[in-house]
């Protein structure tokens, strides 16, 4: 049964809309970081999503910034109403993923798909042609592509990925971008592509469904195409590309098809990362060719502004990456109350609520999560018991600085994988992607005798029930309006 | 004049001058191909009216200098191999 959902963009824009969580902006903006600048207030005032309907020398572009920055837009994403809590939007990301089987992609005609009102091939394909915009100031160039996903293949399987792997517009024909060993096509392109010194194809999709992107960003073990067709609750719709036999979804706004080429690279970056810094330096990096564009025909190019909290990939990453961590550790029968991830902490710190079952319980949280395969992309783990709300910062500071021993329950692990753009790594760890993981541990230890365990001092800890209750129903009458 | 800007990844007393080098720069020339890369051969100087164009230096992580510098480009250079162009 199909779920509610948004079959592309602009009907998720119409709802956006309907929520109050879009500005239509007539005026005309200058994709020359005026554009970039817009998207990044709105990030980080957690505001509505700026539509511009009038880009500097792109009269035949529009476009859409901060698509899904905020839980608002994530929740009405999924269908819900948009003041749905997290746990509430977690609990319907999961009832859809964790129990329905995979929904492979229905392959609708080209004469179907709205990508493909425009198509450029060979040497009319211009990337100057599209609204790149220069998102920061200082950045390496136009970063055409930061709210998109990259459709691969595995050179000697069926097996899909889409992802998302920032690219910067190098010349007409030619995009740039780091390629990360760790990563699903990195492990592709680093291990089979480059020793056969044989091009990969790709194609960047812009401006998709809201659930493809979130499905780009989950780090599920399903193939996307398919995990997308889960979250939507029916197949997604995808079309072949011109120039290979990749798919890509039909509805998109625009993409852009080619080669990843193996052996070349050029420079790319520096960059405003999602970790609120420019840590990676301009370095040579993979290379995209460019052979095909297809788009509509007056297509709403989506851009997200990386930088201090709150972006996209910072509210996406850490939505998915929480949860799946939580499916990790229940499918090895960790009895965890939840997971969460906090965007804030550009999605490098994870709480996890779990009852002091047995001796040990916290570092076999912290193995197991760090050993994973979403384990690159944080390096800090919080465990805190059960009683505590991993959804509240004020009860996780707190648990934090009241029961985790520094000299006890402070776990470093050293030599473990990192990623280049940590901004405290040394240049010499970025370089080689390596970095060190740390659980604290806010669990009381198991061998204390209860009467020497502190009681906590709250409200719904220290008072019998009935005074809790006497107290809550004559509040308003003791004379406070909250 | 042409304007350019390039991004220098250490101090800039150790960019060498007056010597033919590989580098990329970046087309500032207003419009829609503004900020295209550009491989090329070129000498550079700390001198501003040295060599015919205008080189705005920046550092690795895009650091704005501020002081133009000059350069004069020898050729273009595709660094793609003729196969994959």
């Amino acid at each position: 049964m199909a779920h509610t959902y948004y079959k592309d963009n602009r009907e998720f824009m119409k709802a956006l809309d309907r929520a109050g969580d879009l500005v239509t902006v007539e005026q005309e903006v200058d994709w020359d970081l005026e554009l970039g600048a817009i998207v990044r207030l709105v990030c980080e005032r957690k505001g509505p999503s700026p539509y511009f309907k009038k880009i500097k020398d792109y009269p035949e572009f529009e476009a859409l910034g901060a698509p899904l920055a905020t839980y608002r837009k994530l929740a009405l994403s999924l269908g819900l109403d948009a003041d749905a809590s997290i746990p509430e939007i977690g609990k319907v990301y999961v009832e859809r993923t964790d129990r329905g089987e995979p929904v492979p992609p229905k392959v609708v005609p080209s004469d179907g798909a709205p990508v493909k009102e425009v198509v450029v091939t060979g040497d009319d394909v211009n990337l100057f042609d599209l609204p790149g915009p220069m998102v920061h100031d200082g950045d390496g160039g136009r970063y055409l592509c930061t709210w998109h996903m990259i459709v691969a293949k595995d050179p000697d399987s069926d097996e899909i990925n889409w992802g998302m792997y920032r690219q910067m517009v190098f010349d007409e024909k030619t995009m740039v971008g780091p390629v990360l060993p760790f990563s699903d096509m990195g492990k592709w392109f680093h291990n089979k592509a480059v020793p056969r010194n044989e091009p990969m194809p790709f194609a960047t999709v812009i401006g998709m469904d809201p659930l493809a992107g979130i499905a780009a960003c989950a780090p599920s073990p399903i193939p996307e195409d398919q995990f997308c067709g889960q979250l939507m609750g029916e197949a997604v719709e995808v079309v072949k590309c011109e120039t290979n036999d990749l798919m890509v979804p039909a509805h998109a706004e625009i993409v852009i098809e080619g080669e990843i080429l193996p052996n070349v690279e050029l420079e790319e970056a520096p960059f405003g990362e999602y970790t609120g810094y420019r840590t990676s330096p301009r370095e040579p990096r993979t290379v995209y060719r460019v052979r095909a564009i297809t788009r509509r025909k007056r297509p709403v190019l989506t851009v997200s502004n990386m930088g201090v909290p709150t972006d996209e990939g910072q509210l996406l990453r850490s939505f998915s990456l929480g949860l799946e961590m939580e499916k990790l550790l229940r499918s090895q029968g960790i009895p965890v109350t939840g997971v969460y991830m906090w965007p804030e902490s550009t999605h490098h710190l994870v709480v996890v609520g779990v009852p002091h079952a047995y001796s040990g319980i916290a570092s076999q949280v912290a193995q197991l999560v760090f050993g994973s395969k979403l384990g690159p992309w944080f390096h800090m783990v919080v465990v805190v018991d059960e009683k505590t709300d991993i959804y509240n910062k004020d009860e996780v500071i707190h648990a934090l600085c009241t029961k985790c021993n520094p000299a006890t329950d402070i776990h470093i692990y050293r030599n473990h994988l990192g990623t280049p753009l940590n901004p405290f790594a040394s240049p010499e760890e970025r370089k080689w992607g390596r970095g060190a993981k740390v659980m604290f541990d806010c669990l009381f230890p198991r061998d204390w005798k209860p009467s020497d365990k502190p009681i906590l001092v709250s409200f719904n800890n220290v008072y019998p029930e009935d005074v809790r209750e006497k107290v809550l129903s004559n509040w308003k009458s003791y004379g406070f309006t909250d | 004049m042409t304007e350019y800007d390039t991004f220098f990844l250490g101090d800039l007393d150790e960019v060498p001058q007056d010597q033919e080098t590989e580098m990329v720069l970046r087309d500032l020339t207003a419009g829609r191909a503004k900020y295209a890369c550009r491989c090329v051969r070129a000498v550079v100087s700390s001198d501003p009216d040295r060599y015919p164009d205008r080189l705005w230096p920046r550092l690795g992580r895009g650091q704005w200098v501020g002081q133009p510098w000059s350069v004069r480009v020898v050729e273009r250079i595709d660094k793609i191999p003729p196969e994959w162009r």
